[in-house]
């Protein structure tokens, strides 16, 4: 399953990048993260709770983020897995200055297995869509009390 | 070969359409199915299934799972360390065996393959067991295309195999190139059939227990309860004897259940190794995903006509995509090897060349289903004869009639060694073009007045039926197979007949119970039908390949006609009259031509019983008023048309059925009525296959709609009125001179339907012919947009 989007945020891309990689607010504004922990290897241990339709359930996963170029690009590898199947996923991050602030593109690639895959295939986009939804609106709402948001 | 037995006296029952006397109980919801066995201490199973469709298990961790306060036991294949390996010895072609563990190990080779068996007081608490269980797996490429499966680099599903490629054959008839050579047209196109599942409305279940006097008791819901036990007892290692299999009510089977399942193995061991009940049903996801499917095929059809639309000459290359592994007991050859060996259908086609080869990939594996085989392969040939027809100014009824055997052709034998019965093909066609009115169809604008397109189409079919030994051979697929009945007369003069086929939808409590009243000459309410049971049936292979009827109905006939004759010299004897001049007729035994002189049959049969100074000597005839017979019957082959009316939406590609006119010869019919819900049962099914029904894997084998929500099938809502119609042409070489009748409408609706897509798109581009199944929606607007279209290579 392939998704991509951007989000505008009203930041500089140096403060947007700061949060984007501040396990305090990542287990904050991720949808249904529980914990996130260093794994001592160079990626985090992260479990989840979701209670979205199809992919209702507990997740336990691993974060790893490679291909780093402050403060313009990163890849995010995730993987998990739980009662309803499991998730493999690469998201590609793009932050570009723009006049409001940062643009931030984004694309992803995931595998899902199990349940998820047969149960949950045909709503998974729209899953998809609503969890990213969630975490750009909580990212915002949570970036806002660690920065003072640019002004036009 | 023994001639068949020629009824005497009047077919009182034998082709009355009479109700289903097993019907009251299924609708009023009386009758117990699996789910319904209830046994004190029973504890419940579920099962842990990869989500993988291929990967290595590089662990498996059972600590957390045990911990649980409520987990009784977690067995993995190191409890188990068996499996079965499916190979049918003397079959044409290189054939491999291919092993299946119960319980994978090792590595997965697709999405539902069982890796752990949780054992808890419920269902619910054995489900979150299995969720504490861990595995952690290495994935491997998993294939979805048979194509990629087969080709030499590709990764190996069974290392202990060279290659993906476990069957192959292949098989020259004629002078096949000089048909080509001279003939004024070669059609050839790839043709692609949909994966699918019969699904039945009732899953797969297994109850299991071992008794206080060490007996297993299984009841299953299968159509095979004898080839369970026997499977049961070579994997358990116990003497058949002590097991007893139980097929209780069965909703649904349509070959599916025609299988021996790895859950029918785990649930008795289980029951064995720990002394107490158990119990697994399986839940819908389960079935989609690790009950056997069906019918997909990789086919290459190129067939050369003459300008007169004589078909002269056909080359086939049929790949069957075989799943993960080879089911027992059938195999992947299920679906390929039938086809080809059925190609030249109803045709006098003699020069043929064909390919068989089947071929491993990431899904669950490929097992019987309604129409094996010859679904995939009449759909191929007939698209092209739609194509070749097109091409040729012709209509596709004009090259029926000029290639069908005639019906003083008849014995036949093909050009593949299959030898025809009997018919009249022209007969039966009329039949279904008159009633459908199909010529003035034809005459109709396509386009109707509020912008649809009409179209109507046809098709005529060949099906070899009453799967025995020699059918089986016939079709290229030596298994042994026969059956066996017992009719027995007790004290009162009833009648029990106990059955090894089984009954599970296709009415032959009824059925069978014709056929011994009529040939007993006893009250049709006379007659009890037992099956399922392996304690009170006799030894059978079971209810399914269009063969109950035949060799069901043939051991009955076999049967009660010693019974009957055994009565009659004990009435002889009784009644002091020549045993040549008496005849029975509704119970009662009397001298032909006068009934002033008669005796009840039961009468007869309770001196039989209990007055030995009355009935004869026992060195004469001896007091048992029983016989066991077996039936093991030369392939009988069946046929029948479809003629199917749509309205087809050009705008969203919908196809709305209008009208379906079905006309079948199956010979002599036991119970028309009956007959004709196979039919409608068939026709229904086919038009899922045919429009709406295709389990759809992704390139990592994982099955995208395993529930009901997205794997799309026909219901009793939205299906058209199904007319059905008769010609009989009785079988010479069969008893009661019956041919089956089962799978029919699987082998003819899908074409029909396509046929009918073909002329509704006509006026558009006259060569448009379907070459996929399902060809829903979006596979009719690809086709009018020509997208997406199977490239032959």
């Amino acid at each position: 399953m392939k998704l991509e989007g951007r989000a505008e945020l009203p930041y500089d891309a140096a403060q947007v990048w700061s949060a984007l990689h501040d396990i305090d607010i990542l287990v904050k504004v991720i949808p249904g993260c529980k914990s996130m922990e260093p794994d001592g290897d160079g990626g985090y241990k992260v479990t989840l709770s979701l209670g979205v339709a199809a992919i209702k359930g507990d997740y336990e996963g691993k974060l790893r983020v490679t291909d780093v170029e402050f403060p313009r690009h990163y890849i995010l590898n995730a993987e998990g897995s739980g009662k309803p199947g499991f998730v493999n996923m690469v998201v590609d991050c793009r932050l570009e200055p723009a006049a409001a602030g940062t643009l931030m593109h984004w694309s992803s690639d995931a595998n899902v297995g199990g349940l998820i895959a047969g149960i949950g295939g045909r709503v998974m986009t729209g899953i998809s869509k609503h969890l990213t939804k969630e975490f750009f609106k909580n990212f915002i709402g949570e970036m806002g009390n660690h920065f003072e948001p640019m002004q036009n | 070969m023994k001639k068949p037995i020629v009824l005497g006296g009047a077919t009182k029952y034998i082709g009355e359409s009479r109700k289903r006397t097993e019907d009251p109980q299924i609708l009023m919801g009386q009758a117990k199915y699996v789910d319904d066995i209830k046994i004190p201490g029973m504890l419940e199973v579920a099962f842990l299934r990869s989500t993988h469709g291929h990967a290595r298990i590089k662990s498996l961790n059972l600590e957390k799972a045990r911990q649980h306060p409520d987990c009784l036991r977690i067995i993995t294949n190191d409890d188990l360390s068996i499996g079965f390996t499916t190979f049918i010895p003397g079959t044409r072609g290189t054939l491999k065996p291919v092993f299946m563990p119960f319980i994978g190990t090792g590595k997965v080779r697709f999405v539902g393959e069982i890796i752990a068996a949780v054992v808890a007081p419920s269902r619910y608490i054995a489900e979150d067991i299995v969720e504490l269980i861990e595995v952690e797996y290495e994935p491997l490429p998993a294939y979805n295309d048979v194509e990629e499966a087969m080709q030499p680099d590709a990764v190996l599903l069974h290392e202990e195999l060279d290659s993906n490629i476990y069957y192959s054959d292949s098989y020259s008839s004629g002078d096949v190139d000089k048909a080509f050579t001279e003939a004024d047209l070669v059609v050839s196109e790839k043709i692609a059939t949909g994966r699918t599942s019969a699904a039945p409305m009732e899953t797969r279940g297994v109850v299991a227990a071992w008794g206080w006097d060490d007996t297993l008791s299984v009841w299953s819901s299968t159509q095979m309860p004898y080839f369970l036990r026997t499977s049961i007892a070579l994997h358990l290692g116990i003497p058949e004897q002590i097991i007893r299999v139980v097929a209780p009510t069965v909703g649904g089977g349509f070959g599916q259940k025609a299988h021996f399942f790895p859950e029918e193995f785990i649930l008795p061991w289980l029951a064995k190794e720990f002394k107490q009940p158990v119990k697994w049903i399986e839940d819908r996801r389960e079935h989609l995903l690790g009950a056997s499917h069906a019918k997909q095929c990789t086919i290459y059809m190129s067939l050369a006509f003459k300008n007169d639309g004589a078909l002269v000459g056909m080359k086939i290359r049929n790949i069957c995509d075989s799943g993960a592994y080879s089911q027992n007991p059938w195999s992947g050859l299920i679906e390929s090897v039938p086809a080809n060996t059925g190609a030249p259908g109803a045709f006098t086609v003699r020069n043929i060349e064909f390919e068989t080869v089947v071929c491993l990939t990431n899904k669950m594996n490929t097992g019987a289903y309604r129409g094996v085989g010859w679904s995939a392969g009449c759909y191929a040939r007939e698209m092209v004869m739609t194509k070749a027809a097109r091409l040729l100014g012709l209509d596709i009824t004009d090259l029926y009639r000029k290639n069908f055997i005639r019906a003083d052709e008849f014995p036949y034998t093909t050009a593949t060694n299959q030898t025809y019965d009997s018919g009249d093909y022209h007969k039966v066609l009329d039949k279904c073009l008159e009633a459908s009115d199909y010529s003035q169809q034809k005459t109709q604008p396509r386009l109707t007045k509020d912008g649809k397109l009409r179209g109507t189409g046809v098709s005529f079919f060949v099906e070899q039926t009453n799967w025995g030994s020699h059918s089986a051979r016939e079709s290229g697929f030596p298994a042994t197979l026969h059956d066996s009945t017992t009719v027995e007369m007790d004290p009162s003069g009833k009648v029990t007949v106990k059955s090894g086929q089984f009954s599970h939808g296709q009415g032959q409590r009824t059925t069978l119970a014709q056929v011994a009243a009529d040939v007993l000459g006893v009250p049709f309410e006379d007659v009890k039908v037992l099956d399922g049971d392996t304690a009170t049936g006799s030894y059978g292979m079971g209810t399914f390949a269009s063969r109950s009827a035949v060799i069901g109905g043939g051991s009955v006939i076999r049967a009660a006609t010693d019974v009957r004759e055994k009565l009659l010299k004990i009435a002889a004897h009784v009644m002091e009259a020549n045993e040549a001049d008496l005849t029975i007729e509704d119970g009662e035994i009397f001298v032909k031509g006068s009934r002033d002189i008669s005796k009840t049959v039961a009468e007869i049969a309770f001196i039989n019983y209990y007055d030995r100074y009355s009935r004869p000597d026992e060195d004469e005839v001896e007091p048992v008023l029983s016989s066991t017979r077996h039936y093991d019957p030369p392939a009988a082959y069946a046929n029948g048309s479809h003629a199917v009316t749509i309205e087809l939406d050009p705008q969203t590609g919908i196809i709305d059925i209008k009208r379906i006119v079905a006309v079948e010869d199956c010979g002599n019919m036991i119970n028309p009525k009956v007959v004709d819900g196979q039919m409608r049962g068939g026709a229904s099914q086919g038009i899922g296959m045919g429009l709406m029904e295709s389990l759809d894997y992704d390139e990592n084998g994982q099955l995208k709609n395993a529930s009901f929500m997205d794997f799309l099938m026909p219901n009793a809502v939205t299906l058209p009125d199904i007319e059905c119609e008769h010609v009989v042409t009785p079988s010479p070489i069969t008893e009661g001179g019956f041919k089956g009748a089962g799978e029919a409408a699987m082998l003819s609706i899908h074409v029909a339907l396509s046929n009918a897509l073909a002329d509704a798109l006509s006026d558009h581009d006259g060569t448009l012919v379907p070459l996929v199944t399902p060809i829903g929606p979006q596979q009719v607007m690809d086709l009018i947009n020509n997208e997406n279209q199977p490239q032959a290579g």
